[in-house]
């Protein structure tokens, strides 16, 4: 069966989706321009569009926002506008501070290849998926925070502190250095943000063995960014748990401990932007007190004609941040190019980045590949005021232990309709365009995968 | 009486506002300069380099529908306190800087008035009519109308007798047969819904009865809302009566 | 002339009067009156603007709002034709790159009536001069008036309201409508010269006193667009120039 056949063969998805479409279009098509307003939205007394191409990606108003420490360029006011009550910020003024995120998964329908064992074709319905709040603002002029703790309930219901970190801005002159402290993302300033998915990432399934230095089973593949993955089979953290190859990591990691800066001393055509972080995405502290670093340099067109160019580089220079089996230390670091162009109603991005393992014990270059690459590019096209469809295509040449490691490429259709500009349904599928093929390869498990939610973010 | 002491001040400021006219000093090249580079970090975006409204952001507000970010070389200010098809005043630019539009415009109070005054010479350089017309400013008569429930009973029958619901609704939630229709377009020829009147956040050039009084004597150039002008000249009471319930459908005043 | 007629701002007026005075003294000494001027401009263009082909069928839109009044749909010709060898009627014929003419003009005020359509359709006017709409309808319309992009007008007319009337400050196309009634819609083109006229009933036209040269000639039409024609005036008499569309 090819994999159109098998997209289209199940009667049970044609039909969801088809109701899917009917639920979404019998919605008046008018909707009062009133939109209930997240926290800098409300901030600021704008809807979502003033920021985002479309929630949650940013628009190149958003990303100086974002650039400037959540402070519109030119108006670095401290939270004045938010601080109604009392000069300092306080409970009152809460609303101007907190976000909530609520996605739920209505329907997702997963087709394996059941030759791994533990794993079947299943449909779930309706489960809440995330949970995540923010508390992001500027508490003075050039000071800035944000947090945000997440609940996905599919993993565990356990709270997690995601980023935790502290921003001063416009240190030493306008745009000349923005300082960001605690745990960040390092890629947020980066062509394509490893932040603010389109396509939410969908975690792998696996079985045991679990424990140190163990390499579990992945009976689902990942769904995510490629190019941000770890590609590595065999490769385990400081702790000796298992490095999953489609972790997010290094650069592209959602968070890490750390220092940054960034600025544009220049003018608006160039960002530079220096770190260094713990490494070895450890919860806590860095256990063996190295420290990984990492430069971008960004380059930028955005002047007129609804048009913003921009193409960035990085490199991420990793120190004893990973261990392979036997305890040893090892390095990895990426190097990587992006690029994105937004016209109109046109958004397309992409990355391809290529990571390395250095410091290899002796003897394990027979059987280890240490090199990998990933590619991820994505397309939008807001074809009406509310409708947004997109692609995704999304390669991993993975490296590591060559009795294991598979590649895999995966392709990814999406429409996403905004209710509101804070509520949209998301319909996607995904669909591994390798053959299948025997043995216990997660790349190859997976066939199709088909899924709609909601999201809402208040 | 609170709102009457609003409105009888949003009255006097307005005089002000018309009077600080004289008043205004000289724009100098300096100022000019120092407006463009606060323009270019604080407006480009959006507005675009040349000011045509065509920034790298501007498109993502509404999309396929207005508004869209102003194009400032055509001439088309919606936000004024002049006549219908005359240019703004510098102060009518410079409030919209200060309070932003709601829901799609943040406030740049946060640059100081001077530097929203270089924005606002710079602002002027975009369109050479600035350079050759002199604005005409509505006249407005007589002083404000507090808002009681007789008021606003006389405003709603101004509402019908005025013809307001062929756009903004029988119940001013913007649904009226002409917008239901989508015939509405702005100068741009992008489609445009008129405000839904009982939408507290909805008042784009500001939400107090003078601010809407304006809005009634000067219309909203550029779009299909016109000026009341000449049937309101000569019964300004109407303007506030009707400013009165219009107020009252999003539970203000 | 040229640069001083189009010196029209209030600000800089005891400018342009102080050229205008200079250049008048300076005329009056080389031996040249104004009158003198007229004598010299007495060529004339006639000419005909003719359609051929199938007459294009008419717009017909639906009418949203006030169909008790307006009806419930509304046709459109705007490819009007007379007679049997298709004249077409108003049609806008100009003579390009005139600037000014420094005699002043009394010419009639153009008025357009509404009566679920703006009459007449196409008009044509002076720059300087003023515009008057009336509403004859017993429905409120907003008149809406633009050059370009940008309003010079947009003004709701309440039944047996005053008339609007407003100065003609630019030359150039301006579009009419109503966005009430969408339907309802005209043009006005504004020249800041007397060198313009419509076709008439018979599809003819006449512009008299034009300098004498080599001139283009200009046809607009509301839908079949612009025709052009080079023609050389001489200083007197007459000369003959035909038009046909497509």
């Amino acid at each position: 069966m090819t994999n159109v056949e098998r997209f289209f063969h199940p009667s049970l998805k044609t039909v969801l989706a088809l109701g899917f479409v009917l639920f979404v279009t019998s919605f008046p098509l008018r909707v009062p321009e009133a939109e209930a307003l997240p926290a800098f939205a409300r901030k600021y007394q704008v809807n979502c569009n003033v920021c985002h191409t479309r929630p949650p990606r940013l628009n190149p108003f958003g990303e100086q926002f974002l650039e400037n420490g959540y402070q519109m360029p030119g108006t670095e006011d401290g939270g004045i506008v938010a601080k109604l009550k009392y000069g300092d910020v306080t409970l009152d003024d809460v609303s101007n501070y907190f976000a909530v995120l609520f996605g739920v998964d209505g329907v997702t329908n997963v087709n394996l290849k059941r030759e791994v064992p533990g794993s079947e074709d299943l449909t779930e319905l309706g489960t809440p998926a995330i949970v995540r709040l923010f508390t992001t603002g500027t508490v003075t002029e050039n000071v800035g925070f944000f947090v945000d703790m997440t609940s996905i309930f599919s993993r565990s219901s356990d709270v997690e502190i995601g980023r935790a970190f502290i921003t001063l801005n416009n240190l030493g002159g306008m745009d000349w250095a923005h300082l960001r402290v605690g745990r960040l993302d390092p890629s947020a300033y980066f062509s394509m943000a490893r932040g603010r998915p389109h396509w939410v990432p969908v975690g792998p399934k696996f079985a045991p063995p679990f424990g140190s230095f163990a390499t579990p089973t992945v009976t689902q593949w990942s769904l995510f960014q490629s190019a941000y993955a770890s590609k590595f089979y065999g490769l385990f953290d400081r702790s000796g748990a298992f490095i999953m190859p489609f972790d997010s990591t290094l650069y592209n990691s959602p968070e890490e401990v750390g220092i940054d800066v960034h600025g544009r001393p220049f003018g608006d055509w160039f960002l530079y932007q220096v770190g260094v972080l713990n490494g070895g995405n450890e919860r806590a502290g860095d256990s063996n007190n190295s420290k990984d670093w990492y430069v971008m340099t960004r380059f930028d067109y955005t002047q007129s004609a609804y048009l913003s160019v921009n193409l960035s580089g990085f490199g991420y220079f990793g120190n004893h941040n990973a261990k392979v089996l036997g305890g040893a230390d090892v390095s990895r670091s990426r190097y990587g190019v992006g690029a994105r162009v937004r016209y109109k109603w046109l958004d397309v991005y992409g990355a391809y980045t290529i990571d390395r393992v250095t410091d290899l014990p002796t003897g394990m270059e027979a059987i280890f590949d240490s090199t990998a690459t990933g590619v991820t590019v994505e397309a939008h096209a807001l074809v009406a005021d509310r409708v947004l469809i997109g692609t995704r295509f999304d390669h991993m040449d993975a490296g590591g232990l060559l009795a294991t490691r598979k590649s895999a490429t995966f392709v990814g259709l999406q429409a996403k309709y905004y209710l509101r500009s804070n509520m949209w349904f998301t319909i996607r599928d995904d669909f591994n365009v390798r053959d299948s093929e025997g043995g216990r390869s997660a790349a190859r498990n997976l066939r199709n995968r088909f899924n709609v939610s909601i999201d809402l973010v208040f | 009486m609170k709102a009457f002491w609003k409105n009888l001040t949003m009255a006097f400021g307005l005089v002000l506002v018309l009077t600080s006219i004289v008043g205004a000093s000289e724009v100098t090249e300096h100022d000019i300069q120092q407006g463009k580079s606060i323009y270019e970090r604080s407006c480009l975006i959006c507005h675009g380099e040349s000011g045509k409204g065509d920034g790298p952001a501007a498109f993502y507000n509404a999309a396929f529908s207005a508004p869209r970010a102003r194009d400032f070389t055509v001439g088309n200010f919606k936000f004024r306190s002049t006549v219908s098809g005359s240019l703004p005043l510098d102060e009518d630019i410079f409030r919209t800087i200060t309070n932003g539009i709601p829901g799609t415009m943040p406030s740049f109070s946060g640059l100081s008035s001077e530097q929203r005054w270089q924005v606002v010479a710079y602002i002027k350089t975009f369109y050479g009519g600035f350079q050759e017309e002199i604005p005409e400013v509505i006249k407005l008569a007589g002083l404000p109308i507090l808002s009681a429930a007789e008021s606003v009973r006389r405003g709603k029958i101004l509402f019908q007798d005025m013809d307001c619901h062929s756009c903004h609704g029988r119940q001013g939630r913007g649904d009226g047969k002409v917008a239901l229709a989508g015939e509405l377009h702005d100068s741009r020829d992008l489609p445009i819904s008129p405000n839904d009147l009982t939408n507290p956040t909805g008042w784009k050039n500001g939400a107090t009865a003078s601010d809407v009084v304006r809005t009634l004597f000067t219309g909203l150039d550029g779009t299909p809302m016109p000026s009341y002008e000449s049937q309101l000249i000569g019964h300004e009471d109407d303007a506030w009566h009707l400013a009165n319930y219009l107020l009252s459908l999003s539970g203000q005043n | 002339m040229a640069l001083i007629q189009n010196i029209w701002v209030p600000g800089r007026q005891i400018f342009s009067l102080f050229f205008r005075s200079a250049i008048l003294s300076l005329s009056l000494w080389s031996g040249h009156g104004l009158a003198a001027v007229e004598n010299i401009y007495a060529g004339t263009l006639e000419g005909e603007v003719h359609f051929t082909g199938q007459k294009p069928r008419p717009t017909v839109m639906k009418v949203v709002k006030d169909q008790d009044h307006c009806g419930t749909k509304v046709s459109i010709q705007t490819v009007r034709l007379h007679g049997a060898y298709g004249a077409l009627s108003d049609a806008v014929v100009t003579v390009e790159g005139m600037s000014t003419n420094p005699k002043p003009e009394k010419a009639q005020r153009p008025v357009l009536n509404m009566r679920c359509a703006f009459s007449p359709r196409i008009s044509v006017a002076r720059k300087g001069q003023e515009v008057e709409v009336r509403n004859q309808d017993p429905i409120l319309h907003n008149t809406h008036i633009k050059y370009g992009r940008r309003t010079f007008l947009n003004v709701a007319q309440v039944p047996s309201g005053k008339p609007i009337i407003k100065r003609l400050k630019k030359s150039g196309l301006h579009a009419i409508q109503c966005d009430k009634h969408v339907f309802m819609q005209a043009y006005l083109h504004v020249f800041s010269h007397p060198f313009y006229t419509l076709t008439n009933q018979t599809g003819t036209f006449q512009i008299p006193d034009i300098p004498p040269g080599t001139h283009t000639i200009r046809v607009w039409h509301e839908t079949l667009g612009i025709l052009k024609k080079v023609v050389k005036i001489p200083q007197k008499g007459t000369t003959r120039i035909q038009f046909t569309y497509p």
